[in-house]
C-alpha cells in the first residue's frame, strides 16, 4: 500500500509515481505512439494541463530502462550551457571541452546505448528569457541532431500561447510541427479518476458521489477541471482526513462541507500561508521577484532577490531572504535550491497568482531594471553602453531603483560617455568651422594670385592671336588647293563607275552566254542521246554516234558514282534509325544486340562516324542488357575518392582507406588496403602523376602529403602509405592542388587567393613561395615544362604565374564563365569547363579559342587518356561525354547517359577505358566501339532472319551478323 | 563499457569482418592511443548497425548500461536476443521454402507437416529450434541452396546442439521453477554470453545482406523509353529506427509494402519477401481515428488464434494491435496461405 499522501501538491509526477497516475491513459498512449513517427515531437497546451507529468511519469513508464535516457532540460540562464551540463553530469567518457552538442549526444549513446531522449520542459522560457542569438544557435544544434543519423529524439514541451515563437525553426526544419500533440485540460469523468485511484492506492476510504461533489465545488458549471487546483484541494483535504483520522482516513461530504467555498483555492492558499507569516510585506515581495514580467515563474538566487526587492524599495537582506525562502520551501510554495542555487516557486499557476499582486508602479520599475540588467549583460560581452534614449528613460526611476554597485558604475559610466560623445560633437563642430575658414582664406590668395597670372596670359595670348591668324591665311590657301584635287578625284571616280558599268555589262553578256551554253548542252545531251538510239538503229551516222557512246558513258559513271553515294547514305542512315531502335528493345536482348552489332558493323563498313554517337548508345545498352557490363561497377563508401590508374589496376582513396582493384580480368578483387589515418574531414584530394604520392586538404586548411606504395604485383600485402609532411600556411579551405611533371614542385591554392609552391625533395618539403591573387583558387596546374602555373578563380579569371619571376598575367577566353580546366599536354591545349555546359578550347601556341557544345549543364571535370587521344567531360547534368579529340571540332561526343548521379572523379585505363566515381558506385566503362562489338558477337546466339532483317534492314542485302553462326531462318 | 559484453563484441566483430572487410577499419585502435585496443564503444556500434535491425535493437539492449550488471535484467535479455536470432532465421528460412515450394512442387514430408500448423500457431524458443533444423533438413532433401549459401554451413549438428542448449534453460528460468542465487545468475551469465557469441560468430555472414522495407514503387515512363521503376526503400541494417527513406530506380521492380531480405541493394531481382511473418507498419498512414493508436515498427508475427494475427514490436515492447492496418487482412491471407502450404490436407489452416 502506499504511504503517505497520494496527492502531488503543486508538484509534477515523476517515473516514480506510476502508482499514484491516474486518468491520462488516452494521452499517454498517443503521445508513445507519437515517439515513434519522428524524431521531433511537440507537446503544448495551457498551463496546469499537466503536460510535463504526461511525458515524466506517463510516457517514462511506457519504456523498458534499457530503451529510454531521458535528459530533461531547464534554460537556466543558457540553453545549450544547461544542455552541455546536464550531458556532462551523465557522461561515462568524459565529453572535450567545447565539442558540439551532436558529438556530446553520441558520445553519451555510446556510453549507455540507450536512445537519448532530450525533453525540454517549460520550453517557452526560451523565448520569455532568452536571446535572438541564443535562440539561433540553438536551432542549429537540434537541427544538426535532427539531421544526423543519431539515436535521438527531441520533446519540446511548451505552453499554447507560445507556439507561434517555435516557427523559428521552420527554415531550418520544415518538419518542425509536423508530428505534435495538443494537451487539453482533464475532463470530468478522468478527473474523478485521479480522485479515487490514489485513493484507492493509499487506502482512502471514498464515500459514493464524493469526486463527483468535490468537481462540482471546484469547478462549478465546468466540462474541464483546472488540475493544480484539484491537487491542491485534494492536499487540502488529505490533511484534513488525517487529522480528523490518522490511521484510517476518509473523503467523505461532510468533509468538503467543511471546507467552505473553494471558487479560487490556490489564492485562498496563498494568501492563508502569507498571513502566518512573521512579515507578510517582505515575504511577498520575495515571491513577487519569482515572477517574470510576462507572469511565468523564473529562477533566483539569494542575491538577486535581495536586489530585486531593492528595486521594489524595501531592504531585504541576504540572511532574512534566505529565511524567508526556506519557509517557502517548507510550505511547498518554492522548490529547494536547484544545481545553481537558485528556487523556483512549484508551478506557473502560483507565478499568475503573484502577478496579480503586483502594482502597476512596480512593474514598472522591473520593467526597467530589467533594461538596465539586459543592458549591463550586453555591456559585458560587447562593451556597449546605455544610449542616450534609454538614459533619459531610466532617469526618471533612477532613486528609486537601489541598484547596486556594479549596476550604478555601469549607469554613471555610460552617462560618462554620452557626455563624451557630446563634447566630441561640439568639438568636431568647432574644428570643422576653423578648417572651412582657413581653406577660405587659402582660397582668396590663391585667387589674387591667379589673377595676377592671368594678366600676364593675356599678353601672351594676344601675340598668339596674331600668329594665328597668320597661320590661318597659309589654312585658307591649302584649302583651295584640296578643293582643286577633290575636283579631281571626282573625276576620275566618274570614270571608275562608267568602267563598273563596262564591267557588269561584261558580266551580264557572260551569263547570257552561260546560260545559252548550259541550254546548248541540254540539247547536246538531247541530241547525244537521240544520236546514241539512231547509231543503234543506223548505224550510219558512225561518228555522231560514236561521240555519243562516250557522253553516255561518262553519264553512266557519274550516276554511279551517284548510286554509290546514295547506297552509303542509305546504309548510314538505316544504321542510325535500327541503332535508335535497337535502344528500346530491353525486353529481347538478342534482338537488341544483333541490331546493335548490325548497325555497328554497316556504320563502319560505309566509313559512317567513328565513334558514332547513336551507335555507340545501341551497343552500349546491349552490351548491357547481354550481361557483358557484370562486374563493371563496385559499390563504394562514401568519401573522398581519388583515382590513379596503371596497368589496369585502379588505385582509389575512399575517404578511409587506398584500395587497389584489377579491372582487367573483370574480377573486382580487393588485394588489400593502406589506412590513413587522417581523423579530419577531407576537402580534396589527388594522387601525383605517377601515384606515388596522394596529397589532401583537410577541414583545418592543412594539406598533408602521403608516400604511397602502390605495387602491382599480385601479393597480398601490396599498398601501404605514409606521411610526408603536414604543409601548413593557408588560412581558407585548398581547393587546388597540382604536381609539376617531373614532381619536383607541388603548388596548392584554395579560398584565401594564396597560391603557395612547394618544393619537393624525397621526404623534405619545403616552402618556396607565396603568391597572392585577386580571388579564390579554384584549381591550379602546371605546363609541361613548369614554368607557368595556370589557376583558375572564383572570379572566373584565368591566371598564369611564372613560376621563375612570379608574375602573372591574365588570360582571355570566349564563352561563359568556367569552372574547371585541363591541359591537353600533347597539342598544348587549354580546356575550360563552362558553366553554360560548353567547352572552350585554347590553343595557347597560336591563340585560337574555339567553343564546343558538349553538356546541358554546368562541366565539372575533365580527363584526359594516356596519350591525349581522347578526352572525358562530365557535366551536372549527369552525364559524361568522351571526345576524340582529333576531330573534336568537326564530330559530336559519345554520351554516358546510365550513371544518374554526379561524377566525382575518372580516369582513363592504359587501354581506354573509363573509370568513372560517383557518390556511391564505381563505373568501368568500355569507350570503344570494337571492344563492345566484339564482346557483343561473343554473346550473340543466332542471326536476324529474314523476316527481321526485311522489317529493319528494308533494300539491304541480307548479310550474317554473326559470322560463326548460320544465317536465320525464314 | 563493462567486462560483461566485451567477449561477444570482440569476437563477432572479429567475423563479422571477413564477410564484410570493409568494416576492418573498426578494429583500428583510436586515434589518441595507436597501440592500444580498439574503441569498444564503437565495435558495439558496429555490430548494432551491421546486423538486421530486429537483432541490431536486442543487441543494442544488451549493450545498453541498464543490462551490464551481471543480474536478472540481463539474463532475460540474453534470453531474448537468442529468440530474435532464431526467430529471424527461421522466417528467413521458411520464407524460401515457400518460394521454392511455389517453384518446384515438392511434397512436404509427411513428419515436417504433421507439426507444422502446430509449432506455427503459437511460436516460442522450441519451435525456432525445431523450424531451423526440420527446414534444415528439407534444404538438404530438396537440394536447395539457401538465399544466403553461407548458411549451408549451418545445417550440422554442433549448430544444431548449440541452437537446443537453449530450450531447457529456458523453461527451467522463464518459469521461475527455480530461485537462482546470485552467483548461480552471474555464472548463468556469463555462460549464456558465451554461448550467443558462438551463434552469432556463426551468423556473422549475415552482414553481407540487407533487410529493407519497400515502401512504396512509383512507375516512371517517358515517351518512346521502357518503363523504369522507382521504388522508395527504408534500409533496416541500423541502429536508428527512424530509418532514412532512400528513392533507388531500376528497369525491374522488387515487391512493394513490404519487409525484403535482399542480396544486392542494387539488383531489385534476388530477395526474398518475408511477408507475413516481419511486417512494418512506418509507411501506413494514419487516417482514421482508429488508427491514432497505431505503432510504428518493425514487428515479427508470433501468435495465430481465432483468425487474428499477432505480432511483437521490436522497438515498441508492448503488446499492438495491428488489425486496423489497411493491408491487415491480406496479412492474414497470405498467413493462411503459407499454413495451407506447409501442412497436412488434413490439418485445416
Amino acid at each position: 500500500m502506499f504511504k503517505g499522501s497520494p496527492f502531488k501538491f503543486l508538484d509534477s509526477f515523476t517515473k516514480e509515481d506510476k502508482d499514484i497516475f491516474f486518468g491520462r491513459d488516452k494521452e499517454v498512449e498517443e503521445i508513445y505512439s507519437r515517439v515513434f513517427q519522428g524524431k521531433i515531437l511537440l507537446v503544448y497546451g495551457a498551463s496546469g494541463t499537466g503536460k510535463t507529468s504526461l511525458i515524466q511519469c506517463g510516457l517514462a513508464n511506457k519504456f523498458n530502462d534499457a530503451d529510454w535516457l531521458p535528459i530533461i532540460i531547464r534554460r537556466g540562464s543558457n540553453i545549450t550551457s544547461a544542455i552541455h551540463a546536464q550531458l556532462n553530469n551523465l557522461a561515462v567518457t568524459p565529453l572535450k571541452q567545447g565539442i558540439s552538442l551532436k558529438k556530446s549526444v553520441q558520445s553519451l549513446y555510446l556510453d549507455y546505448f540507450k536512445p537519448v531522449y532530450l525533453i525540454f520542459d517549460q520550453f517557452e522560457e526560451l523565448f520569455i528569457f532568452g536571446t535572438q542569438d541564443e535562440i539561433k544557435s540553438f536551432v542549429n544544434e537540434v537541427s544538426s541532431i535532427v539531421k544526423s543519423d543519431l539515436q535521438c529524439k527531441l520533446i519540446f514541451v511548451i505552453r499554447g500561447e507560445y507556439l507561434e515563437h517555435l516557427t523559428v525553426f521552420e527554415d531550418e526544419l520544415p518538419e518542425f510541427f509536423d508530428n505534435r500533440i495538443r494537451i487539453e485540460k482533464m475532463t470530468r469523468a478522468n478527473a474523478a479518476e485521479t480522485i479515487t485511484g490514489p485513493c484507492d492506492k493509499a487506502g482512502i476510504s471514498v464515500e459514493n458521489g464524493f469526486a463527483a461533489n468535490l468537481l462540482d465545488k471546484l469547478n462549478p458549471d465546468k466540462a474541464e477541471v483546472e488540475l493544480t487546483y484539484l491537487q491542491v484541494f485534494l492536499d487540502k483535504l488529505y490533511k484534513k482526513a488525517t487529522e480528523k483520522n490518522k490511521g484510517e482516513p476518509s473523503f467523505n461530504n461532510t468533509l468538503l462541507d467543511q471546507l467552505g467555498n473553494v471558487s479560487d483555492i490556490l489564492s485562498d492558499f496563498l494568501e492563508e500561508q502569507l498571513s502566518k507569516m512573521a512579515d507578510p510585506d517582505s515575504a511577498v515581495t520575495v515571491l513577487k521577484s519569482f515572477v517574470s514580467i510576462e507572469g511565468t515563474r523564473k529562477a533566483m538566487g539569494l542575491e538577486e532577490i535581495s536586489d530585486f526587492a531593492r528595486s521594489l524599495g524595501k531592504d531585504i537582506s541576504q540572511e532574512k531572504a534566505k529565511s524567508l525562502v526556506n519557509q517557502f520551501v517548507d510550505l511547498r510554495i518554492l522548490k529547494d535550491r536547484d544545481d545553481n542555487d537558485k528556487y523556483e516557486l512549484r508551478h506557473d499557476a502560483l507565478a499568475f497568482k503573484i502577478f496579480e499582486k503586483i502594482t502597476i508602479v512596480e512593474k514598472e520599475l522591473i520593467e526597467v531594471r530589467l533594461l538596465i540588467e539586459n543592458a549591463y549583460k550586453n555591456y559585458q560581452r560587447r562593451k556597449v553602453l546605455i544610449n542616450e534614449a534609454d538614459l533619459a528613460y531610466i532617469a526618471p526611476y533612477e532613486n528609486k531603483l537601489f541598484l547596486n554597485e556594479q549596476l550604478k558604475q555601469f549607469i554613471e559610466e555610460s552617462k560618462r560617455q554620452l557626455n563624451r560623445k557630446r563634447r566630441r560633437a561640439r568639438n568636431i563642430f568647432i574644428s570643422a568651422a576653423s578648417v572651412i575658414i582657413i581653406v577660405l582664406s587659402g582660397f582668396t590668395i590663391w585667387a589674387m594670385h591667379e589673377r595676377t597670372v592671368a594678366e600676364g596670359q593675356t599678353q601672351e595670348a594676344e601675340k598668339q592671336k596674331a600668329f594665328a591668324v597668320q597661320q590661318s591665311k597659309i589654312a585658307e590657301q591649302q584649302k583651295n588647293e584640296a578643293i582643286e584635287a577633290n575636283k579631281l578625284a571626282l573625276d576620275e571616280k566618274t570614270k571608275a563607275e562608267a568602267n563598273a558599268k563596262s564591267a557588269i555589262a561584261a558580266k551580264q553578256q557572260a551569263e547570257q552566254s552561260k546560260q545559252q551554253a548550259l541550254n546548248s548542252e541540254t540539247i547536246a545531251e538531247r541530241e547525244k542521246a537521240n544520236a546514241l538510239t539512231q547509231s543503234e538503229l543506223a548505224k550510219k551516222e558512225a561518228k555522231e554516234a560514236e561521240d555519243g557512246k562516250e557522253a553516255a558513258n561518262k553519264a553512266e559513271s557519274v550516276a554511279d558514282a551517284a548510286e554509290i553515294k546514295a547506297e552509303k547514305n542509305y546504309v548510314l542512315s538505316t544504321a542510325h534509325i535500327v541503332g535508335l531502335k535497337a535502344l528500346l528493345l530491353k525486353n529481347d536482348p538478342q534482338l537488341q544486340g544483333l541490331l546493335a552489332l548490325q548497325s555497328f558493323k554497316s556504320n563502319k563498313e560505309y566509313q559512317g562516324n567513328n565513334p558514332d554517337p547513336v551507335i555507340f548508345d545501341a551497343l552500349r545498352n546491349s552490351y548491357i542488357n547481354l550481361g557483358a557490363n557484370k562486374n563493371s561497377s563496385l559499390d563504394m563508401l562514401s568519401g573522398h575518392t581519388a583515382l590513379y590508374e596503371n596497368k589496369g589496376r585502379v588505385s582509389y582513396y575512399d575517404g578511409y582507406s587506398i584500395e587497389t582493384r584489377d579491372i582487367f580480368n573483370k574480377k573486382p578483387v580487393t588485394f588489400s588496403n593502406a589506412y590513413i589515418p587522417i581523423g579530419r574531414k577531407v576537402d580534396k584530394v589527388s594522387f601525383s602523376p605517377d601515384g606515388s604520392m596522394l596529397v589532401l586538404s583537410l577541414d583545418n586548411y592543412e594539406v598533408v602529403l602521403y608516400n604511397v606504395n602502390i605495387d602491382t604485383s599480385y601479393s597480398k600485402k601490396i599498398v601501404s602509405s605514409n606521411l610526408i609532411a603536414e604543409l601548413l600556411g593557408h588560412k581558407a579551405a585548398v581547393r587546388g592542388m597540382a604536381f609539376s611533371t617531373d614532381m619536383t614542385c607541388l603548388a596548392t591554392g584554395g579560398k584565401d587567393s594564396l597560391i603557395k609552391i612547394w618544393k619537393l625533395s624525397g621526404k623534405d618539403v619545403s616552402l618556396e613561395t607565396t603568391l597572392q591573387s585577386s580571388s579564390g583558387i579554384r584549381s591550379l596546374m602546371y605546363s609541361n615544362d613548369g614554368a607557368i602555373i595556370y589557376s583558375l578563380q572564383d572570379d572566373g579569371k584565368i591566371m598564369l604565374w611564372d613560376t621563375k619571376t612570379h608574375n602573372s598575367s591574365q588570360m582571355s577566353y570566349q564563352g561563359s564563365v568556367p569552372v574547371t580546366f585541363a591541359l591537353n599536354r600533347a597539342n598544348n591545349t587549354l580546356v575550360l569547363g563552362l558553366t553554360n555546359g560548353s567547352l572552350c578550347l585554347s590553343d595557347l601556341k597560336t591563340g585560337k579559342q574555339t567553343i564546343i557544345s558538349a553538356h546541358n549543364a554546368q562541366v565539372d571535370l575533365i580527363v584526359f587518356n594516356h596519350n591525349y587521344s581522347l578526352m572525358a567531360t562530365s557535366g551536372s547534368d549527369k552525364t559524361v561525354d568522351v571526345f576524340n579529340t582529333a576531330t573534336i571540332e568537326t564530330l559530336p561526343p559519345i554520351t554516358i547517359r546510365d550513371i544518374h548521379a554526379k561524377t566525382r572523379n575518372m580516369v582513363f585505363t592504359s587501354i581506354d577505358r573509363l573509370v568513372i566515381v560517383s557518390d556511391k558506385n564505381m563505373y568501368f566503362i568500355v569507350t570503344s566501339e570494337d571492344v563492345m562489338a566484339n564482346e557483343i558477337e561473343k554473346l550473340l546466339k543466332r542471326n536476324l532472319n529474314k523476316d527481321e532483317w526485311d522489317k529493319y534492314f528494308k533494300d539491304i542485302k541480307y548479310e550474317k551478323t554473326v559470322s560463326n553462326l548460320p544465317a536465320g531462318n525464314q | 563499457m563493462a567486462q560483461a559484453n566485451e567477449n561477444l563484441i570482440g569476437k563477432v566483430s572479429q567475423a563479422m569482418v571477413i564477410h564484410k572487410p570493409s568494416l576492418a577499419k573498426y578494429l583500428i585502435a583510436d586515434d589518441e592511443d595507436p597501440a592500444g585496443a580498439p574503441d569498444m564503444r564503437m565495435l558495439a556500434d558496429m555490430i548494432i548497425r551491421n546486423f538486421p535491425w530486429p537483432l541490431g535493437v536486442e543487441l543494442r539492449r544488451l549493450f545498453s548500461a541498464s543490462m551490464r550488471q551481471l543480474e536478472r535484467g540481463r539474463l532475460d535479455q540474453l534470453f531474448k536476443t537468442i529468440e530474435r536470432t532464431m526467430q529471424f532465421i527461421s522466417f528467413v528460412m521458411l520464407a524460401q521454402l515457400w518460394e521454392e515450394k511455389l517453384k518446384k512442387g515438392f511434397e512436404i514430408p509427411k513428419e515436417y507437416s504433421d507439426q507444422f500448423k502446430n509449432r506455427m500457431n503459437v511460436l516460442s524458443l522450441g519451435n525456432y529450434t525445431w523450424l531451423i533444423r526440420a527446414t534444415g533438413n528439407l534444404y538438404e532433401k530438396f537440394e536447395i541452396e539457401p538465399f544466403m549459401p553461407e548458411m549451408k554451413n549451418l545445417f550440422n549438428k554442433k549448430f544444431y546442439d548449440a541452437l537446443d542448449f537453449w530450450v531447457p534453460e529456458r523453461n527451467e528460468i522463464s518459469h521461475y521453477q527455480i530461485n537462482l542465487t546470485d552467483e548461480d545468475t552471474q555464472r548463468r551469465c556469463v555462460e549464456y554470453e558465451d554461448k550467443l557469441t558462438f551463434i552469432l560468430e556463426n551468423l556473422s555472414f549475415i552482414v553481407k545482406y540487407k533487410l529493407v522495407t519497400v515502401r512504396d514503387i512509383k512507375v516512371l515512363k517517358h515517351k518512346h523509353q521502357e518503363p523504369r521503376f522507382n521504388h522508395v526503400m527504408d534500409l533496416l541494417n541500423s541502429f536508428d529506427s527512424d530509418f532514412k527513406a532512400t528513392e533507388i530506380t531500376y528497369t525491374a521492380f522488387a515487391d512493394s509494402n513490404a519487409v525484403l531480405l535482399m542480396k544486392d541493394f542494387k539488383d531489385p531481382h534476388e530477395f526474398l519477401n518475408l511477408s507475413p511473418l516481419i511486417i512494418d507498419t512506418r509507411p501506413e498512414i494514419i487516417d482514421t481515428k482508429e488508427k491514432f493508436n497505431l505503432k510504428k515498427d518493425v514487428f515479427m508475427y508470433t501468435k495465430f488464434n481465432g483468425d487474428k494475427l499477432m505480432y511483437v514490436g521490436t522497438e515498441v515492447t508492448e503488446k499492438c494491435d495491428l488489425t486496423t492496418l489497411n493491408n491487415y487482412l491480406v496479412l492474414v491471407d497470405q498467413f493462411k496461405e503459407l499454413l495451407i502450404a506447409f501442412s497436412s490436407p488434413e490439418i485445416k489452416a
